[in-house]
């Protein structure tokens, strides 16, 4: 099982699709500029953004007493695969980001909920979901009773990475349900 | 379960692929003395409910709707968020199938007309929405009126209610009388919204009690989380929330695991089961998958992730 | 993907320049890709192989730009990763950070020989790239924020 690698320092993951908002949100959140490694997006038939990660983007929450949470963010696109499994490695959790009005988001969350479950601790994902109030798009219920049919139980918010409160509830979020899922472990 | 007085129930199928039927009825057989009914194939006239897929025969599901009895939906893999009670998404396994039955038999087991009539009017708003969401909804509107005269309307889709009505059901100073037909529809400016929204606040809202339909000594879990974000949380929800997924509890489990207090507990239950969220688990269902006690090595990981939820608190 | 973004033709020229490359001593392949890991050319590596060298080398020739900024070191050029086993070199193509390049050099390859062909061939392509740029309708490399 995979757990933190560092004694009193962990970090957390966010993922997801291209343009789904997650060097955004590690942005909105993070109290030292991100660190960024974004390229010219030249695959503007998957996503008309100009640009794209294609190391990881990094972030840092310090705690009162010098803790340090670490953020990173992945690249989006699948033939990054190589990145997500060194970022993932030793991850306390994964915030999974899609993006409710591209086609296929369903999909795309399975696809990235997948590929993290067995780099986290079983249950530490956390799924945030943009743009649901738009017309056409799946509703966040959409999201919750997918991951529901295939037998995972995880919070599904309807978010936007701009916004810090949206950010800060996520992270909130997955630090309960880690600290939930340590203390019915334990029990 | 099994010894005690099972009550026999009877489920009839309709529109349903050849294939699944297929499954489903082997799947009868598998969960045979592991639920809290003993569940058998029969006749419509004779059903005690009914299991139909969402493109089943519009006559056929009006007919049962007028019996009152509750409908199991199954839909397909891709279909959109039915607001239905109980629902089955294609293809199912067995263990989903089991939970879904237990809780048509607890519906069935604590009918409305069953509690005394004190506590049936405190609980008048809540029932009729848990009867009619077990009916797959209706065709027509209902309407459920509160003391101060807002409105809440549901509809086959979806409820509405104008954004005033919303801003007291969410604040909870909107306490509505039991849902019942209309002939009238949703006033001009009224806001649509999830079916399972409104369940959900006036659970949240409701008397700081367990619903009838809820025992006190019943094992409960999370099977899916509200979205706390449109719903709107605060930490003791999101910690109920988690609690609640980690692992199944009581009601006083669950509210010392969360440490808030029992009535909030209480609440939470009510309407994450209204809400169509909560699963009632009985020993040999699928166990929840909750961090394993592995996973977490150090105990000061669990001081760091106070602590981090100290400092969001302290951010927010 | 860039493949429609390029003609046929410029991959082909791209190609025959990394063939020229793995001419050089111990040169075992290399990949020429965009910044954002599609590849646009490749010697010597099977689709497969140099689909992934590709996204990899774009995920290093970002990090590298990324430490020598922290650095204040200015723009990436290249770097450099050695194993008891041979060298790989991702070298940035041209001023822009459109492109880059992904040389394997086994351990027969000298060091500084594999870098000067490598420089080589980088200018060469830099050259090719921007004078076919605007025939191509190749996207203009931009900087991003």
């Amino acid at each position: 099982m995979n757990g933190p690698d560092v004694q009193g320092e962990f970090k957390i993951i966010f993922t997801g699709p291209m343009g789904a908002g997650k060097t955004t949100a590690i942005a909105a959140i993070s109290e030292i500029t991100p660190i960024q490694t974004e390229a010219p997006n030249t695959d503007r038939i998957s996503h008309a953004k100009a640009s794209t990660t294609v190391g990881f983007d990094y972030g840092r929450i310090t705690l009162a007493d010098g803790q340090v949470v670490r953020l990173y963010g992945t690249p989006g696109q699948a033939r990054y695969r190589f990145m997500w499994e060194i970022l993932g490695r030793g991850a306390a959790g994964v915030i999974v980001l899609v993006d409710a009005q591209q086609p296929g988001a369903l999909v795309q969350m399975d696809s990235f909920v997948d590929a993290f479950a067995p780099l986290v601790p079983p249950g530490a994902i956390v799924v945030g979901v943009g743009r649901t109030g738009e017309p056409g798009a799946p509703s966040s219920d959409a999201f919750a009773a997918r991951l529901q049919a295939r037998g995972i139980v995880a919070p599904v918010l309807s978010i936007d990475a701009r916004q810090l409160a949206d950010v800060r509830l996520m992270v909130q979020t997955l630090a309960c349900v880690l600290a939930a899922g340590a203390e019915a472990g334990a029990a | 379960m099994a010894g005690k007085d099972v009550r026999t129930l009877r489920i009839y199928a309709t529109g349903l692929p050849p294939d699944s039927l297929r499954v489903f009825h082997s799947m009868l057989k598998v969960i045979e003395g592991r639920s809290l009914a003993a569940w058998r194939p029969g006749a419509m006239a004779q059903a005690d409910v009914l299991l139909a897929h969402a493109g089943a025969d519009p006559v056929l599901l009006d007919e049962w709707d007028r019996t009152g009895k509750p409908v199991l939906m199954v839909v397909d893999e891709r279909a959109p968020w039915l607001p239905a009670r109980f629902v089955l998404r294609l293809p199912f396994r067995v263990m989903q199938l089991l939970s879904l039955l237990d809780e048509v038999a607890a519906f069935l087991a604590a009918p409305p007309a069953a509690i005394p009539m004190a506590r049936q009017s405190r609980w008048a708003a809540a029932e009729s929405l848990r009867a009619l969401m077990a009916r797959g909804g209706e065709s027509g509107w209902q309407v459920a009126t509160g003391s101060d005269g807002h409105q809440l309307w549901i509809g086959a889709t979806h409820a509405a209610a104008l954004p005033e009505a919303l801003i007291a059901l969410r604040a909870g100073a909107l306490q509505p009388g039991a849902f019942a037909r209309s002939d009238a529809s949703p006033p001009v400016g009224a806001i649509a919204l999830a079916v399972a929204d409104v369940a959900w606040f006036i659970g949240l809202n409701g008397p700081a009690e367990l619903a009838p339909w809820l025992q006190a000594e019943g094992i409960y879990r999370l099977r899916r989380w509200p979205d706390l974000a449109r719903l709107g949380a605060d930490e003791a929800l999101i910690e109920l929330c988690a609690c609640a997924a980690a692992r199944e509890r009581t009601s006083g489990q669950l509210a010392a695991s969360a440490g808030v207090p029992a009535e909030a507990a209480q609440r939470f239950l009510v309407a994450a089961s209204l809400a169509g969220l909560l699963a009632s688990a009985s020993r040999e269902q699928e166990p929840a998958r909750p961090v394993a006690a592995e996973a977490v090595p150090a105990s000061g990981w669990s001081r760091l992730i106070g602590d981090l939820r100290r400092h969001l608190r302290r951010a927010a | 993907m860039t493949s429609h973004r390029m003609s046929r033709v410029s991959r082909e020229i791209a190609r025959k320049q990394l063939e020229l490359l793995g001419q050089a001593a111990g040169v075992r392949s290399a990949v020429l890709f965009t910044s954002d890991g599609f590849e646009v050319a490749a010697h010597a590596a099977d689709a497969e192989a140099s689909a992934r060298l590709a996204a990899i080398g774009s995920s290093l020739a970002a990090l590298g730009s990324a430490i020598a900024g922290e650095a204040g070191l200015g723009e990436f050029e290249r770097t450099l990763i050695e194993s008891p086993d041979g060298t790989v070199i991702i070298q940035r193509v041209g001023s822009s950070r459109a492109m880059s390049l992904a040389a394997i050099g086994d351990r027969k390859a000298v060091l500084g020989k594999l870098l000067w062909a490598v420089q080589q061939a980088s200018g060469q392509l830099a050259t090719f790239l921007e004078v076919n740029r605007a025939a191509d309708g190749a996207p203009r490399a931009q900087r991003s924020d």
